[in-house]
């Protein structure tokens, strides 16, 4: 069964954009999985490192995806189709075709920034239900199962329908954080919606909480301190990741556009950033396949 | 030298942080509700609770050659407020529903799924297990949902007690069943509990005719379960299903004991209480009298050898005069 993990929290600039794309680089790169990324954040970051996305003239500040590499083919059977293609059609009832990367292993199914803002604006009781569970309808669907050994999802820094959406189809959640104060309230609202969700869940498909992944830790007093007493708290301290990311410089760097086509993972095995990534990375992968 | 500045979370963050993952962590699965078909949804065969009508009486209708017509649109009637409150307010408590092959077999709250389909709807929200529970817990499931109905009748009340009994009995073999399990077991008081225990274990004559709706109250059928006398039975079970009231039936009963107890005074072999092992002389209040009883004791000549018992002895103090006289009545067994 497809594993379907999500990098979440509430809290914007906590590292879940950053998560997303390491680990869709690390599965594919290093573990040779079969991946399907899929971007819910309206601002496209996700979808902007593996694919040139466009700006979209009606959304001064959103990006939409370009156009599909398929779309003369497509075109063929569906005359409608504008050959755009994003995650967000699943909201309004269209299917999705996801775009090839330059990594071999790595399918994209971005978002649309304008499409994203609509669905995430709903407030309507019904509708927001529909919202809800149209992702988790659409990760079942069978053929996608079958492409893809796994789903991962980078959500906005809301707790949103988008949000609820990708949590209620996760099978497994990580929760990136920056050890100070605001960050660790986004941990307790993240909490809360993986409660939620886990007490209602039906238990032969649980959804578990990998952990909590300090992100952006620099050797000063505030991060050390939160982060010891984080690991020594009751019950939450289990959930507090060993390993951890640093701020680092070179994450921004790979982010610029000369830069995105390469991986932190195609740096030479002694890179510390390289290490510091690989045990983040390894610990996910054990909790999500603990058997392999 | 600067002093280090401490950093921390606060108090109620952490806690609310803790409680969190402890009530996720504890409680995975157990708020699973979900909106089901109720035509996905299968009545319990073994619910002691047995409705005459099933689903398809309602959604096809009753059919008026059916022998049970009249007793099904009873049970139909008698659903009808149910019916009305679901219509206005919908379903107050899900029902309970476990996954059973392709479909789901319901727990608790066939009243709910039948009014629901009564109301019109075709769908039902329930909470869902994933497979069924143990046969203990699916029993006492059943039985605090039966408990809330007033149409229970005794025998359904007791199978369903004797089936949460075997269900104990089958995890549990050596279990010894008595009213204090019954007791525990209902969360009931131990009289009620009695009664139960005294009607779950009666007589075939007596179950048949509980269940046969002859009698339908729990203290009437656990006062004939405790009759021993085949004659008192036969009179107060004649009495008791012409309509006769406990209060009645216990007078009888009394009377009957009364009379058994008076008849075996005159046959003089009245015997009450257990028998003595030893023997109670009495109390005496005068010491003279007691000197006077010594005397002629002490005339004879087996007793005068213990007249050293009570040498010297101090015929005013009570409390020696009764260690003189326990030690001369416990020389005199010796001897004997």
């Amino acid at each position: 069964m497809t594993k379907i993990i999500v990098a979440a929290t509430n809290k914007g600039g906590d590292g879940k954009t950053k998560t997303s794309i390491l680990l869709a680089e690390y599965l594919t790169i290093i573990k040779k999985k079969r991946v399907l990324a899929i971007d819910l954040d309206p601002q496209c970051n996700f979808s902007h490192k593996f694919l040139d996305m466009e700006i979209d003239p009606v959304e001064s500040q959103g990006k939409m995806p370009p156009i599909h590499p398929s779309y003369t083919e497509e075109k063929k059977i569906n005359p409608e189709w504008n050959g755009r293609s994003s995650i967000a059609d699943i909201f309004y009832g269209e299917s999705v075709l996801p775009y090839s990367t330059h990594l071999n292993l790595l399918d994209i199914a971005p978002g649309y920034a304008m499409k994203l803002l609509e669905a995430e604006a709903v407030r309507k009781s019904e509708v927001r239900n529909k919202v809800h569970h149209q992702l988790h309808l659409f990760i079942s669907d069978p053929t996608l199962q079958e492409a893809y050994d796994i789903v991962l999802i980078d959500t906005a820094p809301s707790k949103g329908p988008l949000t609820v959406s990708a949590v209620k189809a996760a099978s497994h959640i990580v929760i990136p954080s920056q050890m100070e104060q605001n960050s660790i309230h986004g941990i307790y609202g993240m909490l809360q919606l993986w409660k939620q969700e886990a007490l209602q869940r039906d238990k032969s498909y649980p959804l578990e909480l990998i952990g909590i992944l300090p992100n952006k830790i620099r050797d000063v007093n505030l991060h050390k301190d939160l982060l010891n007493e984080l690991r020594q708290a009751e019950f939450i301290g289990d959930y507090v990741m060993e390993d951890k990311l640093k701020l680092r410089s070179i994450y921004a760097e790979f982010d610029a556009e000369e830069s995105n086509s390469d991986s932190i993972f195609n740096l030479s095995d002694k890179n510390v950033a390289r290490e510091e990534a690989m045990k983040v990375c390894d610990f996910i992968y054990k909790k999500v396949f603990p058997n392999d | 030298m600067t002093k280090r500045k401490k950093f921390g979370i606060s108090k109620t963050l952490t806690n609310s942080l803790s409680q969190t993952v402890k009530v996720a962590s504890n409680n995975m699965g157990v708020l699973r509700h979900e909106i089901v078909p109720i035509d996905l949804i299968e009545l319990d065969p073994c619910n002691p609770r047995t409705f005459l009508i099933q689903k398809d009486d309602i959604i096809s209708g009753l059919e008026h050659n059916d022998y049970l017509y009249d007793k099904k649109r009873r049970e139909i009637d008698s659903l009808e407020s149910l019916k009305n409150s679901i219509i206005k307010q919908g379903i107050l408590n899900p029902v309970w529903i476990y996954k059973y092959k392709t479909h789901y077999r319901l727990i608790m709250g066939e009243r709910r799924v039948l009014a629901s389909l009564l109301a019109g709807n075709s769908d039902i929200h329930a909470k869902v297990l994933e497979s069924r529970p143990l046969d203990t817990s699916l029993r006492l499931l059943q039985w605090m949902e039966n408990l809330e109905r007033s149409d229970l009748t005794l025998w359904e009340r007791i199978t369903n007690i004797n089936l949460i009994i075997e269900a104990q009995q089958k995890e549990t073999p050596d279990l010894k069943v008595n009213a204090t399990f019954i007791k525990n077991l209902l969360g009931c008081s131990l009289p009620h509990a009695m009664n139960y225990f005294a009607v779950v274990f009666c007589s075939q004559d007596l179950r048949d005719s509980i269940q046969g709706g002859k009698i339908n109250n729990l203290e009437k059928a656990a006062l004939l379960a405790n009759i021993n006398d085949k004659d008192v039975f036969k009179e107060v079970y004649t009495l008791c299903i012409s309509g006769a009231s406990l209060k009645h039936l216990q007078a009888m009963i009394r009377t009957k004991k009364l009379k058994s107890h008076t008849n075996s005074v005159l046959r003089g072999n009245v015997s009450k209480g257990a028998n003595f092992k030893t023997i109670n002389l009495g109390f005496c209040k005068s010491s003279d009298v007691i000197k006077k009883i010594t005397d002629i004791l002490l005339k004879d000549n087996l007793c005068a050898e213990h007249a050293n018992c009570f040498e010297n002895l101090d015929w005013r103090n009570n409390s020696e005069i009764s260690k003189a006289f326990k030690s001369f009545i416990a020389k005199l067994e010796v001897q004997k």
